[in-house]
């Protein structure tokens, strides 16, 4: 088991500056996943810390060990790629062995390990095929297979679930979680796909631009985005923004938008009360948005007007995109909804969960 | 209209096959009638008497060993310099288009053209090789490249292994460009150095482009004329002659079509037999 520090760490290529001087650490047993759009500089880090892109400035740790001068051989890592890259002309048996043939395993303890391991993935029955005979999932599994064979110290992913179709990559994550319980190792998992990451991780790292723009517990993160950027990219539908000033009324603290005014609940008072004659972005999520005229969902709240354009059921709830003013706002509300596009709307929000973003800072209140 | 939609496909195909048969199917056919041919006045009818001709001929059985020495070392050779050049191409390396257009340049140089270049730069008294060697003083006197003996297939071979290696280089190159990095990287990690790489990801990934390769050169190589017809015209002696070379003297020097017909014949069949597992491999594809 071994933990892994990334201290001040930089890679540029040419001029561009893929990761710029990150630092981070992923716990030992911990399940940390890099998670941002794509070109953010995750899959560039995930890459110095297997030894397969040099970095630029700072220090790779893994365990006590810097690794900056260490080939991926020797720093004890497995990493599973995006397009699996098995071995095509191997059988599944020989991709599974071939590490551990590289490193002059006894025969009778390859044997083994691969059996033990092949048991483990159910993919026994699938020992002779070569890869091309194998379908996306089964390759999924050969390709985690190599990697738990091993029995490294630290396991790198990189989005190993995104080849998979949606039905399969759900199944996989669980089992992947599952995978990460029973190995106890540390697990470095890099993803676009923010649900995967909410679901896996231990602790999630949001990067953009090669810079991280949060770490922490997954509900933190999205409980309390610390910046716009983490705020518009962890959640899905996205939170919804507002151009907004605040004003103060008698000890009372208020939102003023475009086309609407909302009172802040006392618990938020003194945190917003910073932010007053500055220019902000208010953020609420699609969530917290309740639609009136359902009675007993929501009581509480603001109201807000606004004009339905887009009624999108999903089954277990109806998303609603609406225009309130000159801005567009996006409803998760219950299906017993009666909302029609092209009608007009009163929501309620849940002012408790409003988010507060400087505009020219970026950063949260 | 009186042709359907269905066959119209055969008014498209006409011309080409109209021209196939033209250029190559009765030329082909007329040899092989040819090969049957007694080629003396009076005599009508077809005899095997070419063929058994050939089995007793001994410049034929020395032009056929010739043959097989000058292939098998061309080939050998271009996909050894072919490989090797690829994987330098495909490294890392600093002005990279610039040295693929260099590697081509032989391969560009029509085969008459590139005979004569050699014969010129093997020149015993003017040549720039021989020049070269006693400058920088490896011999004191300069070696007969093309009239020693002992020399002169070694000669013929090496310039057909400066000619034809980029041909091999390309393909092999094109074949390394399809292999994912990512299998590479997988190996580093799997703890795989360079040697084994080579032999367990970049071998396999290019074995297809391996046959496709051999089989291709094999058949060229085999047809190899202008470069040796420029180079030694198969001389001295009968120590370059090739089976193409001595085609072509039977045909054109001692106007003896028929007999330069069956070696066409004979050359044709073991070009067939040395190709079919490259065609075998074709069809397992489809």
């Amino acid at each position: 088991m071994a933990e892994i520090r990334l201290v001040e760490v930089t890679k540029r290529f040419g001029s561009n500056t893929a990761v710029d001087r990150i630092n981070l650490t992923a716990q030992e047993k911990e399940f940390l996943v890099l998670v941002g759009p794509s070109g953010c500089g995750k899959t560039t880090t995930l890459r110095m810390i297997a030894g397969l892109e040099e970095t630029t400035e700072g220090e790779v740790y893994i365990g006590n060990r810097m690794v900056n001068n260490v080939p991926p051989k020797d720093r004890d890592i497995a990493m599973v790629f995006q397009n699996y890259a098995l071995y095509p002309h191997m059988s599944v048996y020989k991709n599974l062995a071939f590490g551990l043939k590289q490193r002059k395993f006894p025969r009778s303890e390859i044997n083994l390990r691969v059996t033990e391991v092949a048991h483990m993935l159910g993919i026994k029955e699938l020992l002779k095929r070569k890869p091309k005979e194998l379908s996306g999932g089964q390759r999924q599994r050969v390709a985690m297979g190599r990697a738990i064979v091993r029995k490294p110290e630290v396991f790198l992913f990189d989005e190993p679930l995104s080849n998979l179709d949606a039905k399969l990559r759900v199944q996989m994550r669980g089992e992947l979680g599952k995978l990460h319980r029973q190995l106890e190792t540390t697990i470095v998992y890099v993803t676009h796909d923010q649900i995967e990451a909410m679901t896996l991780a231990d602790r999630i790292v949001v990067m953009h631009n090669g810079i991280i723009m949060q770490s922490g517990a997954p509900m933190d993160v999205y409980n309390n985005p610390k910046n716009l950027f983490v705020a518009g990219f962890i959640g899905s539908p996205a939170m919804n923004f507002f151009d907004v000033r605040i004003t103060a009324e008698k000890g009372t603290l208020r939102v003023n938008g475009d086309n609407f005014q909302l009172t802040i609940p006392a618990g938020l008072q003194d945190r917003f009360l910073q932010a007053k004659d500055r220019e902000l972005v208010l953020g609420i999520r699609p969530e917290h948005i309740y639609d009136r005229s359902i009675k007993g969902s929501f009581a509480g709240g603001e109201p807000l007007k606004a004009t339905v354009e887009v009624v999108e059921p999903i089954g277990s709830q109806v998303i609603l995109l609406a225009s309130c003013g000159s801005e567009n706002l996006t409803a998760c509300v219950d299906p017993q909804t009666r909302a029609k596009p092209n009608a007009a709307i009163e929501f309620l929000v849940d002012t408790n969960h409003l988010h507060l973003f400087d505009k020219q800072t970026e950063k949260a209140y | 209209m009186w042709i359907k939609d269905r066959h119209m496909w055969m008014v498209f195909v006409l011309p080409g096959v109209l021209l196939l048969v033209l250029v190559l199917g009765w030329p082909a056919i007329t040899s092989i009638l040819y090969s049957f041919e007694s080629g003396r006045a009076g005599e009508a009818g077809y005899t095997l008497a070419n063929y058994k001709g050939l089995f007793k001929d001994p410049f034929f059985k020395t032009t056929f060993w010739n043959t097989v020495v000058f292939v098998s070392f061309s080939v050998a050779s271009h996909m050894i310099l072919g490989l090797a050049v690829a994987m330098v191409l495909h490294s890392a390396l600093p002005a990279k288009p610039l040295f693929r257009v260099i590697a081509l340049l032989p391969w560009v140089v029509p085969d008459v053209v590139a005979g004569i270049i050699w014969k010129w730069m093997y020149d015993p008294i003017y040549g720039a090789l021989n020049d070269l060697l006693i400058t920088i003083g490896i011999v004191d006197n300069p070696i007969e490249w093309l009239s020693n003996p002992k020399l002169a297939m070694t000669s013929a071979i090496l310039v057909n292994l400066w000619r034809g290696f980029p041909f091999v280089m390309l393909i092999l190159l094109a074949g390394l460009q399809a292999i994912p990095r990512h299998l590479y990287e997988a190996a580093a990690i799997d703890g795989a150095p360079k040697l084994q790489q080579f032999i367990h990801i970049t071998l396999p990934g290019l074995k297809k482009m391996i046959v496709v390769a051999l089989a291709l050169d094999i058949v060229w190589e085999v047809r190899r004329f202008g470069l040796i017809q420029a180079m030694t015209q198969g001389g001295p002696g009968v120590l370059t002659e090739v089976l193409s070379t001595y085609t072509y003297k039977q045909y054109f020097k001692f106007f003896r079509f028929e007999y330069a017909s069956a070696i066409s014949v004979v050359m044709t069949i073991v070009l067939l037999l040395v190709s079919l597992p490259y065609i075998w491999m074709i069809s397992q594809e489809e």
